[in-house]
């Protein structure tokens, strides 16, 4: 797992933002960057989202979906599900430890 | 908040921006544009296009250009990988020897100030001397390299009788040995110029070195092209892109060690006698020297990533 999310490289916080958003079903480019800035208020440019969407479809995580006028959606595999299970349990372990250590401080 | 809340400019600016995004699109390698050219331009038409918005397009350009494997369907094997990483370190190779003679002749060589510190200093007559170490024993791997890459190539021609793969390997060795007894020519004539010391140059003397400099050109040229058409129709053995890739790795060693001595030197150099004509010259030497060694290290890298991911790799 670690070898695949290294292969991400700069783009890793991007796709797993992309993973995120499509947990809920498939999307395209641009209903991608509008719920990614309103869940996390990280504004994608096409540029970086591309790179990371297409790190993605390669590694398995994502799939494409027949185009809708020139829009393609894009779904989550049962691999790329699996990753950003994991993901989240691995930032979870950070976000308990972390406020955990700042409430003793 | 939508994104498109977010937008400051003016209609006529947004509009002047997504054209500009839409050109900036074709900075995208063709296999790119195919597959996801037509999505981003809808996401463009949709999305507000700020100044960082291009830029990140650029950056994204040159990401697909660096990772041309991303797009499914258009990944290189590792033989042309490693081969077009020959390639690009043969052009380094040029880029970096034309610099290092422009050192030798056009500028003024920074050597005896470098001889006058390590002289005073034997920490830096240290360093020096493994620098030269390394790259002396850079150029005996390089050319072993290169003498096994293309005596396995013709090995493997000459079985097969590929004489697409023979005739430009033939005038490739007839291209260096005419150049071999051009440059014997040029040396055995410079040494009988008439005068001890400092001796002034005749006519003929310049004539036959500036022919000597045309015609070394024309020979990298033509020795280029042979080259590649070997390199690309020939077939590489797994042990032959180990090899290559040490050699590579061994050339971005030896330039950037190269690099570093030149502009420490010419900084020396400057120190003591200040000169804008030495120092504009010394900077395109070292820029060009750097970019050499750019490309050298980008080739490794991209040919070591090719194998490092191959099954052959994995299994060492």
């Amino acid at each position: 797992m670690r070898t695949t999310e290294k292969s991400l490289g700069r783009f890793s916080d991007a796709g797993l933002l992309v993973l995120a958003s499509l947990a809920d079903g498939p999307k395209h480019g641009y209903a991608m960057i509008a719920d990614i800035d309103q869940f996390s208020g990280t504004n994608l440019e096409p540029g970086t989202l591309y790179g990371a969407l297409a790190r993605l479809e390669k590694s398995g995580w994502i799939e494409p979906l027949e185009s809708e006028d020139r829009r393609r959606p894009y779904r989550l595999t049962a691999v790329g599900e699996k990753v950003l299970r994991h993901q989240l349990t691995t930032l979870q372990g950070v976000v308990k430890t972390g406020t955990a250590r700042l409430a003793l401080s | 908040m939508t994104p498109t809340s977010r937008n400051p400019d003016t209609q006529v600016g947004r509009q002047r921006k997504r054209r500009l995004a839409v050109r900036l699109l074709r900075l995208y390698p063709h296999s790119w544009r195919d597959r996801y050219g037509e999505e981003v331009g809808a996401l463009i038409a949709q999305h507000p296009v700020r100044t960082r918005s291009l830029l990140n397009l650029m950056l994204g350009a040159a990401d697909a250009w660096t990772h041309p494997g991303l797009v499914r369907g258009t990944e290189q094997s590792l033989s042309l990988r490693v081969r077009t990483s020959h390639l690009v370190v043969m052009s380094a190779s040029a880029l970096f020897t034309l610099a290092l003679i422009g050192l030798l002749h056009g500028v003024h060589d920074p050597g005896p100030e470098w001889q006058s510190v390590t002289g005073r200093s034997p920490g830096i007559r240290s360093l020096v001397n493994l620098v030269e170490a390394i790259g002396g024993v850079t150029v005996l791997v390089a050319l072993f390299s290169f003498v096994v890459v293309l005596g396995s190539t013709a090995r493997q021609a000459l079985s097969a009788m590929r004489w697409d793969v023979l005739r430009p390997l033939i005038g490739f060795g007839t291209i260096v040995m005419v150049w071999l007894a051009c440059s014997v020519a040029v040396v055995v004539e410079a040494s009988s110029r008439p005068g001890i010391g400092i001796r002034p140059l005749r006519m003929i003397d310049v004539i036959v070195e500036l022919l000597w400099f045309l015609g070394t050109l024309a020979a990298a040229v033509g020795a280029t092209v042979c080259l590649r058409r070997v390199l690309i129709r020939g077939e590489l053995t797994h042990m032959v892109m180990r090899i290559a890739r040490v050699t590579t790795a061994a050339i971005a060693v030896a330039m950037a060690a190269t690099l570093l001595t030149t502009v420490v030197g010419g900084i020396l150099m400057l120190n003591q006698q200040p000169n804008l004509l030495d120092a504009g010259s010394l900077a395109v030497v070292a820029a060009m020297m750097a970019v050499a060694t750019v490309l050298t290290a980008l080739a490794f890298h991209r040919s070591t990533g090719g194998y490092l991911r191959s099954p052959a790799g994995s299994q060492r």
